[in-house]
């Protein structure tokens, strides 16, 4: 059933990084995917997967739920592989018809394998201890400085927490039509683009006129609670405040981000 | 002799998950054709999922299910056909209306069923008149009809299909009793008109207790009672303990009994507690 | 001065000629109960979203609290809506975000209300629907009634003196209706005033007042059992009694002057004892 999948990757717990503010944990998240991208020396690759390792830990999320994240993105890790592998130049260890592979190649190749490994892993560090309201919370506050320019971030951030309200309820439905047609004798497993086609259009208009009633009637009770866009006055019932844990992994990151540039200097073998 | 029978029925929501449900657990019932029963039990009993295993929707976990003696999930058996023998009206089933008119989308069902265009045109006319609406609406968008006229053409949709079994699940949710007394009053027809079985899934006592031969009560996703109608109501006690309502007029007659009069606490109906008071007042007299 | 006052409202909706509301005239004291009572197509909503000021009255006045709702300053508006608190049938589609007491708090956010008090009134919101327990839980995955309970919550946070209610109980389990019937009752008892818009003669028998809307008036006004006691006029426009109403008639058909307008069970249980007893006379 399509209600059973789990929206968002949101993963409950209390832990040290579930607790953090979510604005400093997307500004951490930033600086550490810089530092990531600093990153070249085996030395410091090898700090850096212990600090993931460690943040998987800290997150106290079960370890093969990041594996699973991993998954889908398996094909795309191993296709830049592969290019980085044959396009680079250094010394020649084995050819074969017009690929060469070098030791610089393989070097890039593993490098491009962690780094992409570790900036998926530390992404879902942040979505699965930050629950989806937090997140877009604490972006419409980390962006609410574009107002001034005009950028309508109260907008974006309403737009999406009704989007995140909704997505769960239009499943269902969709799975819902998608039954009730199936009685009326519709047949989705049939083969053919067309009458694949076909056997959309009985679930996408009911579902079309069902939302637009939805949006309707939703219009109605915001404004029966007096909502009226982006005034100045509004106020929010949860308070972002930084705490010292906050500030203290301010300043632990910032610290791995010089470890990780310096180690640059430290080469094994050469690399 | 039965045309719907289950064996062992079971249905498990998300197996060796976190979140595992069994919603169906171990049914067997056997339905008698142009037989008229209710369904009853609080949501989440089970009693959605139930039905929708009945035409083939939803496939058993374990158990079988068979249409008039033959197993539905056997190799080769068409449940694409069985769905046109065993009709299924969802709740608010006015929420899959979809084509331009009312004359197509009652149609639907019936083009599925690869019948020529005067078969369909035929089972339109005649499904429309069975519903109690007027030929004039056919050519209408199903969109600009008022609740209870599109409720009544879904449901329609279902009856041009001809099906042998008619399945409703709460076919008079959100309607005002007229509507409610028109809509049952049509399906009561259709199975009067057509000897066909009806299965009417409610949460409205008096309804069920007007109108079917037996009544299936579904808790906690097991058959908790399957008797004729006065039977199930005669367990008043139970029904309320499982957080069902019982018919006002059997609650009133509960009441006179702990009051210490011997009365038949089985009515349940206007009617029927007319005839129970005069019977108790002759028989003291 | 009575909390809503409504003088000749007719109703018109745009671009149409039938009109919805034919010169209303209602008065509705603080602290009352009143069950609005018709057929779909009656005319009851279009009366709920006058009050509630999302209709403007074509022709007539609605004061709700003495504010007009013809006037649609914004000022006026937002007293209106924080004087009267509106709920409406599809759960779902009143519910914003996906946090209980964030949906709560929308109407609070809106206003600019202070975080700390926010917190405070969202706290006795929740309390006052039986809902404290599911505070940080997700909207989608309540039930019906409890989604419900939820959306009445949103309103109450805003301390309304007035909830206009258009058929809250219409797509609910009889679970769920009891759950939010009971809180009505309570907030009625706290002396907020409750319209109940409804096609359930259980719900509004147990109302104080019963306004019954037909073809877009108002065809009987008066107590429970003032209005029951017109069942023929009731079902002549499509409209229920309750069982125990029903069998007190077939009595007096057969010759038993029981009272009519019998409504809740112990009410019934004790004619029929009276019956049992000879206390009621037989006419033939």
């Amino acid at each position: 059933m399509i209600k059973d999948i789990t929206l968002g990757q949101y993963f409950p717990g209390s832990s040290v990084l579930h607790r953090l503010d979510p604005r400093m944990k997307i500004v951490l998240l930033i600086i550490y995917i810089t530092a990531l991208f600093l990153t070249h020396s085996a030395l410091s690759y090898f700090f850096m997967a212990l600090v993931t390792l460690s943040l998987i830990l800290l997150s106290r999320v079960p370890f093969k739920l990041y594996i699973k994240g991993l998954k889908p993105l398996f094909v795309i890790i191993l296709f830049t592989a592969v290019l980085n592998m044959f396009y680079s130049s250094g010394n020649l260890i084995c050819e074969w018809w017009i690929f060469r592979i070098t030791d610089e190649g393989i070097a890039n190749a593993l490098r491009m394998i962690l780094r992409i490994m570790l900036l998926v892993i530390s992404s879902s560090v942040l979505t699965y201890t930050t629950s989806p309201l937090m997140l877009t919370g604490g972006l419409e506050r980390l962006l609410s400085p574009l107002k001034v320019i005009k950028v309508p971030v109260h907008e974006f951030s309403m737009m999406m927490t009704i989007a995140l309200r909704f997505i769960p309820t239009l499943m269902e439905e969709t799975d819902k039509i998608m039954s009730a047609q199936k009685a009326r004798g519709v047949d989705f497993e049939e083969k053919g683009i067309v009458k694949k086609a076909k056997a959309v259009i009985p679930v996408i208009i009911p579902l079309f006129v069902s939302s637009f009633r939805r949006a309707d009637e939703l219009a109605v009770a915001m404004q029966c609670r007096c909502y009226s866009g982006d005034n100045k006055n509004r106020t929010r019932l949860i308070q972002y405040n930084l705490s010292a844990k906050d500030y203290i992994s301010l300043v632990v990151v910032c610290c791995i981000t010089v470890g990780s540039i310096l180690l640059n200097y430290v080469l094994i073998f050469g690399f | 002799m039965n045309i719907i029978r289950t064996e062992n029925l079971t249905h498990i929501y998300g197996q060796s998950t976190p979140f595992e449900k069994t919603a169906v657990d171990n049914v067997n019932v056997e339905i008698n054709e142009g037989e008229f029963i209710g369904v009853i039990g609080h949501t989440g009993s089970g009693k959605s999922t139930f039905i929708q295993h009945l035409n083939g929707l939803l496939k058993p976990t374990s158990g079988k299910i068979y249409f008039k003696g033959e197993d539905i999930w056997q190799k080769k058996y068409s449940r694409h056909k069985l769905r046109f023998n065993v009709g299924l009206v969802f709740q608010y089933p006015e929420y899959q209306l979809f084509e331009e008119t009312v004359e197509k989308d009652i149609g639907f069902g019936p083009h599925n069923m690869g019948l020529s265009e005067s078969e369909i045109k035929e089972r339109v006319l005649w499904a429309i008149s069975i519903v109690g609406l007027d030929e004039s609406i056919l050519q209408s968008s199903p969109f600009d009809l008022s609740g209870g006229q599109k409720r009544r053409v879904a449901i329609a949709g279902i009856l041009a299909m001809k099906p042998g079994v008619l399945i409703l699940d709460e076919p008079t949710a959100g309607l005002d009793p007229l509507g409610r007394d028109e809509i049952l009053s049509r399906i009561e027809a259709y199975h009067k008109s057509e000897n066909a079985t009806v299965m009417l899934v409610s949460h409205n006592m008096e309804d069920i207790a007007r109108f079917s031969d037996r009544v299936l009560v579904i808790q906690n996703a097991k058959v908790a009672m399957f008797d004729e109608t006065k039977k199930v109501f005669a367990h008043s006690e139970e029904l309320l303990d499982m957080g069902l309502d019982v018919p006002q007029i059997t609650g009133i007659f509960m009441k006179l009994r702990k009051h210490g009069y011997d009365v038949d606490t089985s009515v349940y109906s206007p009617v029927g507690a007319r005839k129970e008071i005069l019977r108790y007042m002759k028989r003291n007299d | 001065m009575s909390i809503i006052d409504i003088k000749n409202l007719s109703f018109v909706y745009d671009g149409t000629d039938r009109e919805v509301l034919k010169n209303i005239n209602l008065q509705i004291e603080e602290g009352d109960f009143v069950a609005v009572l018709g057929h779909n197509g009656s005319g009851k909503s279009t009366l709920a979203n006058c009050i509630n000021a999302i209709y403007e009255p074509t022709e007539g006045e609605v004061l709700v609290s003495g504010l007009s709702t013809k006037d649609d300053s914004d000022e006026n508006l937002l007293e209106i809506r924080k004087t009267v608190g509106s709920v409406f049938q599809n759960p779902d589609n009143q519910l914003i975000t996906t946090v209980v007491e964030e949906d709560v708090a929308f109407a609070l956010e809106n206003l600019g209300v202070d975080p700390v008090e926010m917190r405070k009134r969202v706290d006795e919101a929740l309390e006052k629907v039986d809902m404290s327990a599911f505070a940080k839980h997700a909207t989608h995955q309540l039930s019906g009634g409890q989604k419900q309970r939820i959306a009445i919550a949103g309103i109450l946070a805003m301390r309304p003196r007035i909830l206009v209610l258009d058929e809250p109980t219409a797509m609910l389990d009889p679970k769920g209706r009891k759950e939010v019937l009971k809180v009505l009752h309570e907030l009625n008892s706290e002396g907020i005033t409750v319209v109940l818009i409804t096609h359930y003669m259980n719900e509004a028998a147990q109302a104080k007042r019963i306004v019954v809307i037909n073809e877009g008036s108002i065809l009987i006004d008066g107590t429970p059992h003032y209005v029951f006691q017109n069942a023929g006029l009731l079902k002549s426009v499509g409209l229920d009694v309750p069982q125990s109403t029903e069998l007190m008639f077939l009595m007096r058909e057969e010759g038993y002057r029981v009272p009519l307008a019998v409504l809740t069970e112990e009410e019934c249980c004790k004619v029929i004892e009276d019956l049992f007893c000879g206390k009621i006379e037989r006419q033939f």
